[in-house]
């Protein structure tokens, strides 16, 4: 017998499939094998979503990149993802990324606008984990941090992490003993929030020296949305507040960086503060 | 398969409140943090607040899931919880509440005990129907709480009843 977990994966595998057509959410839990009523509490329980606004979230989604990558009429483009008038596809369209589909043709992507990927088997697992907590909105002071910078990507599978650690001890090595909490920065250059930079260091007062090969990086004060995960689930995490905690509060992340600290021993047991930027709209 | 007991059931007036959308929004589970517990613990302090004024007669409690032009498209129901009221009571009823009217029907009656209760009974309830000699003439169904369901922390030692309009089929 399947999981719930896997029902829902299932079903947003059908929803995938079915972007382009006419489906009712009563058809997507048929197709569960649940009742209409049985599938939806399942599907808020699982993704944190509900099955239309998941529904409508990635055919906006899809509809974004062909926006993006062809030169195809906005009014095809909608009707295509089953918006029966361009004024109801632009409305929707407006309320999801804040700005209208003809901002958002070839080259004019503006910089606040992402688009929402389909929710993966990890993704549903981090929220099902017994210690899931949900983000929380802090304030933060600025902060100046002192260390070293490299480039990352998630994509490059262990590679990626093999650098952060090499980092990590060139670091450790420029602080000769001293005892210092370190923070990552991670500063990303895609939309997917996949690959950019990642700065190493920790947090010094203005006016202490600072001697090369270390440089400072100023982390800017303000709210940050902030969440608390096993160190492994990183990705997971940053993935809810982006395509899940975002839509339900509001807020919009402001920049594409993210503050992390670690702590923990073993690493069953690391856990990983991660905060990102955000402002309420 | 599980069979119900069909009997015929006289007009029933509710007194109560209601929501309408996805009541699972913001969280699932069978717990008060989702809109169907919201609109109960918002029943409930309305009626201790006014125990006095003997608005309905309970227990029982009534749980009125009503389909909707929206329920298959978007998944949003009409959710109301009440109590039976007394009808020479009605045009004094405080703004508050709302009166829903079931119609005289034939009702098939599940009864479900302990773990069956946070099941998915639903699909039982079609399943029956779509093999029975009956259909449902009206789109809601009710839940029907009386002294034999304990609370939700009390689950297992728990009945429910599940009342669906039927008629035969022509």
């Amino acid at each position: 017998m399947r999981t719930q977990i896997e029902v829902i994966h299932r079903a947003i595998e059908f929803i995938e499939s079915q972007l382009q057509f006419r489906i009712t959410v009563a058809q997507i839990a048929e197709h569960s094998g649940y009742s209409l009523f049985y599938f939806i509490r399942t599907f808020n329980k699982v993704t944190h979503q509900t099955p239309y606004d998941y529904l409508i979230t990635r055919r906006l989604s899809e509809a974004l990149r062909e926006l993006l990558e062809t030169d195809r009429r906005i009014t095809d483009i909608a009707m295509d993802f089953c918006f029966d008038t361009p004024e109801s596809f632009s409305r929707a369209f407006k309320r999801l990324f804040g700005v209208l589909p003809s901002s958002c043709r070839k080259g004019k992507l503006p910089e606040s606008v992402f688009s929402f990927p389909p929710k993966t088997m990890p993704d549903l697992q981090f929220i099902d984990r017994s210690d899931f907590i949900p983000p929380e909105i802090v304030e933060c002071e600025g902060r100046a941090i002192c260390g070293l910078s490299t480039e990352f990507d998630t994509d490059d599978g262990a590679g990626y992490l093999d650098q952060e650690e090499r980092t990590q001890k060139q670091v450790a090595a420029c602080l000769k003993g001293r005892k210092v909490k370190i923070l990552a920065v991670r500063s990303y250059s895609d939309k997917r929030w996949q690959h950019g930079y990642l700065f190493k260091g920790f947090i010094v007062e203005k006016e202490e020296e600072i001697i090369p090969p270390l440089s400072v990086q100023q982390i800017p004060s303000g709210q940050y949305a902030k969440m608390v995960c096993v160190a492994s689930d990183r990705q997971a995490a940053l993935n809810y507040i982006l395509y899940t905690w975002l839509l339900k509060t509001g807020y919009k992340s402001q920049h594409r960086f993210l503050v992390e600290e670690t702590r923990g021993g073993t690493d069953s047991n690391i856990f990983s503060s991660i905060r990102i930027p955000v402002v309420f709209l | 398969m599980i069979q119900p007991v069909v009997c015929e059931k006289k007009q029933i007036i509710l007194v109560g409140m209601s929501f309408y959308g996805d009541p699972f929004d913001s969280r699932a589970g069978w717990d008060d943090e989702n809109e169907i517990g919201h609109l109960w613990v918002r029943f409930n302090k309305f009626l201790y607040a006014h125990k006095k004024e003997k608005i309905a007669a309970y227990p029982p409690f009534y749980e009125v899931h009503i389909y909707t032009d929206e329920t298959d498209e978007k998944g949003k129901f009409e959710i109301f919880v009440g109590a039976e009221a007394d009808p020479a009571q009605i045009e004094k009823l405080p703004i508050e509440l709302c009166v829903k009217v079931l119609p005289e029907t034939q009702y098939a009656i599940f009864t479900f005990k302990g773990e069956e209760i946070t099941s998915d009974w639903e699909k039982l309830l079609h399943d029956w129907l779509t093999t029975s000699e009956y259909e449902s003439p009206y789109s809601y169904n009710f839940q029907y709480y009386d002294e034999r369901f304990k609370g939700m922390d009390r689950i297992a030692e728990s009945v429910l009843d599940v009342y669906v309009p039927v008629a035969k089929t022509a």
